[in-house]
């Protein structure tokens, strides 16, 4: 600044003030943005190792005869402590659709702040993998 | 002209210019870099564990695809012998027309190297499969890494649980994936 200018100009001008506040705002939203990844990110690992979990469980039902499924379940994995208030559940229903198939459901919740779950759904019949 | 020459005796900044200019410039610095190291620390966080999840999700399906084509979990093949780190699989050979081939085989060995998890496949020469080797991931632990079985003896064997623990980076950025995935080996007849 001009020292012509000191003292008949104390402070800072309007337009100084605003391009100022303007920067940090625009600096500190971008360190938000970033903390929004992470979150994403982090939500994605707890998605990542539901789905293993329900993966794993659904292998499991259909490998079973489907005459010996019980109508439902819950899941005990080591993975499920990965996830934040972790929980797991299957059931078999007779489907709507098909007489005589069974509908496998499992379905593996948590709660990262937002409750969210995994569900995955299959057909079984007495033919096929469930059948050994 | 008068307030000019009153500017020019004036020359310089006083002490509290000074001290006020410098404690606004020192904050501004410090907020700068606080912006910047925490940037780099969430790039280089988000890479290693964007790559660790990555390899441990394609390593994880690969096994699994290879373990349910599969005729039988093989004792051994080559120089790879089944284990609790090794996986030898016998999968039924397919022609160029993706038909299978009666009573020939070809083998996939899943095995560490250092810290890499690599799959070999050994083709039968009739076979449409080509001889291949792959690496599925890097930065596997190898302490908690491991293939476990529905039955001792590997020829019963029906069901292949695989465990891995992958992890990327160093120090503060280093981030670790521990997954596991169950497959059926759905050619076993």
């Amino acid at each position: 600044m001009n020292l012509k200018f000191q003292k008949k100009q104390a402070g800072m001008s309007i337009v100084e003030v605003i391009v100022s506040i303007l920067l940090i705002v625009i600096l500190f939203s971008l360190l938000v943005m970033e903390y929004r990844v992470l979150l994403i990110s982090k939500s994605q690992k707890y998605q990542n190792i539901a789905y293993h979990v329900a993966n794993k469980e659904m292998e499991d039902l259909r490998s079973t005869v489907l005459s010996g499924l019980q109508a439902s379940g819950t899941i005990s994995d080591p993975l499920l402590s990965q996830l934040p208030s972790g929980d797991g559940n299957y059931t078999v229903d007779d489907s709507a659709d098909y007489s005589g198939l069974k509908e496998l459901t499992v379905t593996v919740t948590w709660n990262d702040g937002v409750s969210k779950s995994v569900v995955l759904k299959t057909l079984a019949s007495s033919a096929g993998l469930n059948s050994q | 002209m008068k307030f000019l020459n009153h500017s020019f005796k004036n020359k310089g900044f006083t002490l509290i210019e000074v001290a006020v200019v410098s404690i606004i410039l020192l904050m501004v610095i410090g907020f700068l870099g606080f912006l910047s190291v925490k940037h780099f620390w969430i790039y280089n966080s988000q890479i290693n564990e964007l790559s660790a999840e990555n390899d441990v999700r394609l390593s994880l399906d690969d096994v699994d695809n290879y373990v349910r084509q599969s005729y039988r979990v093989a004792s051994s093949h080559d120089m790879y012998s089944t284990g609790a780190q090794i996986l030898v699989l016998q999968i039924p050979s397919i022609d160029s027309s993706n038909q299978i081939i009666d009573s020939t085989y070809d083998y996939a060995a899943f095995y560490l190297q250092g810290d890499k998890l690599i799959r070999q496949i050994f083709a039968d020469s009739s076979s449409s499969r080509t001889d291949l080797t792959r690496i599925l991931a890097s930065g596997v632990d190898s302490s908690n890494f491991s293939f476990t079985y529905d039955n001792a003896d590997y020829s019963l064997v029906k069901e292949v649980t695989t465990s891995i623990t992958v992890t990327q980076g160093f120090s503060n950025y280093q981030r670790s994936v521990t997954v596991s995935s169950k497959s059926y080996l759905r050619n076993y007849y």
